[in-house]
């Protein structure tokens, strides 16, 4: 008896230093060198773990800003990509939100929720008025019901065709098709010489994902998701969009059950011919396969008469609830300054929304001898659209892409016709925008 | 009735062609797991298909183990793993054995109760849960998810214990009364002995659970220093690519120490599974 309460006894004083050498420690943070306040703001965001440059970028960012700011420590909270809006949701129902954010064209349900700081007191207005383009000062605003300014975008995404000239050519392609037809002979090479041709999301419930996708076919048209306020799927490009898909997915030239980061490492290995994605798959097929440096180009068209390319962005915000307002602008200031979007350019091959990025003459002859193909992106920087469809709430924003999603995977999935699939998804996005 | 005899004879070759095939199906999975971490990231993709690694092994697992944080992921997994399975096992014994022997009022309600709880799942419980933590600090450390892990899995670790307890004589009990022995000298020196590959089963079972866990886990720590194995592998997959390799590499080196467990405790916990399945 007395042996086992001993060993009980034993057993609960292991346990105990395990337990309480698990709790962390409250950091005492010394003052700044003035004596001010040493604050700290935490900053979640997948950069800081993602690899491919993105970290290196980010941690440069942030000891730029506090070695100018020593009263100021950024906090790095890392989540996966996959996870982080679930996490950032779980934080501010828990009243616990992170002081800087980042978003996509998902800001409008945050700002409208009114869990995002109005940034327009503490920035730089004019700067942003200036030295930045339609993402920033027409798209993201239009997101806010007061028009103020919620986010300062660092990622302009725009979408146009990718292709090693190397992939083509072993397919007996020269130069990139410029019509759809062309495009589908170009496949049909491809996949006889053993490449899959296309990469775009189709696996079913990836709505996220497949939005843009769709998105880049829709707007290729000169097609519109909305059109003066009211849902367009039945309009003739959208229809078109769809059929085209359908067409490519039949005849086996769509990659099938793979997610978007693996197919577009596919893409850097040669085994996909064809991406319509944005600048940052240079870094990602690079590190898949160095010979890609060199064999990359981007094609100078949609495939379709309208010449148009879809835009989606993501940029920085700054909770509500936040004690460092001031301190937060100035970091989201800094982070999307010229200098430091011109290292994000160097190192992830990621342009910004801004409009002198290349106003260093020596710095845009130096970026286009390393990247000769960032100069296409940089052409057609005019003939974007956005994706996001213009009329739709932000609280229903997320279901108007699963209706587009679900239409797409009636379409190719049950082989509904894309005009009853069509009429379905119109009906059902008029109900939405009623309810 | 005649009662057929079964024939104690070899086994036909059918049966152990049979045997290899599931054998083959069950482990393919895990040599591909070897195999996808054991490639470059320019040949995961390429056709055709490599069925043999390429790199070699202590050169790729060496590298990795110098170049990520998977150590630390161990180490953290390891105590909360641990400390839940000792917690877990130490509080759900005796009170199994209470609710197996004893009489008290409510009994049937306590019951239910244990019972109830495993019906509110984890995405449930998250968000309240982690609203209650982040009140009392305890957000961001282990302490927080060891004292999840533990209240969770003790209603499982109560009912699995509970069923051992259920399978033994109660004879046991009383003729050791007759002697003089107490029912905490009943407990410790009769039945755990007795029960010891039973509780074994029921500590690994709450050890793999936690050692495996990620919602909890993801949501309650965001200090990289303190991320378990689910986590740190998770927070691999990114926004523009996804380095399976290292994934693979990853989950290799993770699954291991529950493999060894298993190896070591394997007696026990097939004997711990399995009794009360033959009445003797």
């Amino acid at each position: 008896m007395k042996r086992n309460l001993a060993i009980l006894l034993a057993a609960v004083l292991l346990v105990s230093p395990m337990l309480f050498g698990c709790t962390q420690q409250e950091a005492v943070s010394p003052e700044g060198d003035g004596g001010e306040e040493q604050i700290t703001i935490t900053f979640p965001h997948w950069y800081w773990s993602h690899g491919g440059s993105f970290d290196q970028w980010i941690e440069g960012a942030v000891k730029d800003f506090t070695d100018e700011h020593p009263n100021v420590k950024v906090e790095p909270v890392t989540i996966a990509y996959e996870e982080y809006w679930n996490r950032l949701d779980i934080a501010i129902a828990a009243g616990t939100p992170y002081d800087i954010m980042a978003f996509g064209d998902n800001v409008g349900n945050y700002i409208e929720n009114g869990h995002l700081l109005a940034l327009d007191d503490y920035i730089d207005m004019d700067e942003l008025k200036k030295n930045f383009n339609d993402i920033q000062n027409v798209y993201i605003p239009e997101l806010a019901p007061d028009g103020k300014t919620y986010m300062i975008a660092n990622v302009n995404a725009f979408y146009m065709p990718i292709y090693r000239p190397s992939v083509l050519k072993k397919a007996g392609w020269d130069s990139f098709p410029q019509t759809f037809d062309e495009f589908k002979r170009m496949c049909g090479d491809l996949q006889a010489v053993g490449v899959m041709p296309y990469g775009m999301m189709t696996n079913p419930g990836n709505f996220t994902e497949q939005w843009i996708d769709l998105s880049v076919w829709v707007i290729a048209q000169g097609g519109s998701w909305m059109k003066n306020g009211a849902p367009n799927f039945t309009s003739d490009e959208v229809k078109n969009a769809y059929s085209c898909i359908k067409e490519l997915y039949d005849a086996g030239y769509i990659v099938k059950d793979t997610d978007k980061g693996t197919y577009r490492q596919m893409f850097g290995t040669g085994e996909i011919g064809v991406l319509i994605d944005g600048s940052w798959v240079y870094s990602t097929a690079v590190l898949a396969d160095p010979s890609v440096e060199g064999d990359f180009a981007v094609a100078d068209t949609s495939l379709f008469p309208a010449n148009k390319f879809a835009t989606a962005w993501e940029g920085f915000a700054a909770s509500a609830d936040t004690k460092y307002p001031e301190e937060c602008g100035a970091l989201l200031m800094a982070l999307t300054s010229a200098p430091q979007m011109r290292k994000f350019l160097d190192t992830a091959s990621i342009l910004a929304p801004r409009t002198d990025i290349f106003d260093d003459t020596e710095y845009e002859k130096q970026t286009f001898e390393t990247f000769p193909w960032l100069e296409t992106f940089v052409e057609n920087a005019d003939n974007v659209q956005g994706s996001y469809p213009t009329g739709v709430p932000a609280a229903k924003y997320t279901e108007f892409t699963k209706i587009a999603g679900t239409a797409l995977e009636s379409v190719l999935y049950d082989n509904v016709p894309v005009d009853t699939a069509m009429q379905t998804a119109q009906e059902s996005a008029e109900a939405l925008l009623k309810s | 009735m005649r009662v057929k005899k079964l024939h104690a004879g070899r086994p036909g070759a059918g049966i152990y062609i049979l045997l290899v095939l599931v054998c083959f199906v069950a482990l393919f999975p895990f040599y591909w797991l070897i195999n996808t971490s054991l490639q470059s990231p320019e040949e995961l993709f390429k056709l055709p298909i490599h069925y043999f690694p390429t790199n070699h092994l202590f050169e790729a697992y060496g590298e990795y183990i110098r170049d990520s944080s998977i150590l630390v992921w161990l180490k953290n997994t390891l105590i909360v793993s641990g400390t839940t399975c000792v917690i877990a096992t130490a509080v759900g014994t005796p009170a199994a054995y209470a609710l197996s022997r004893f009489r008290f009022r409510l009994k049937t309600a306590y019951t239910f109760l244990i019972l109830f709880t495993q019906m509110m799942s984890a995405a449930f419980l998250c968000i309240p849960i982690y609203m209650v933590f982040s009140t009392l600090k305890l957000t961001n450390n282990l302490l927080g998810l060891i004292i999840i892990y533990a209240c969770t899995m003790l209603p499982i670790s109560i009912w699995f214990a509970k069923g051992f307890f259920d399978a033994l004589p109660v004879e046991l009990e009383e003729a050791a009364r007759v002697d003089g022995a107490s029912t905490l000298n009943i407990f410790f020196r009769i039945l755990l002995p007795l029960l010891r590959p039973g509780i074994i089963a029921t500590g690994a079972w709450i050890f793999i659970a936690a050692w495996d866990e990620y919602l909890y886990a993801y949501t309650m720590i965001s200090d990289q220093t303190l991320w378990t194995n689910s986590v740190g592998l998770a927070s691999y997959i990114g926004q523009y690519s996804t380095p399976w390799d290292q994934i693979m590499t990853g989950a290799v080196l993770v699954t291991l120490p529950v493999v060894f467990l298993f190896m070591y405790f394997q007696r026990h916990i097939v004997s711990g599974l399995t009794a009360g399945s033959v009445k003797g």
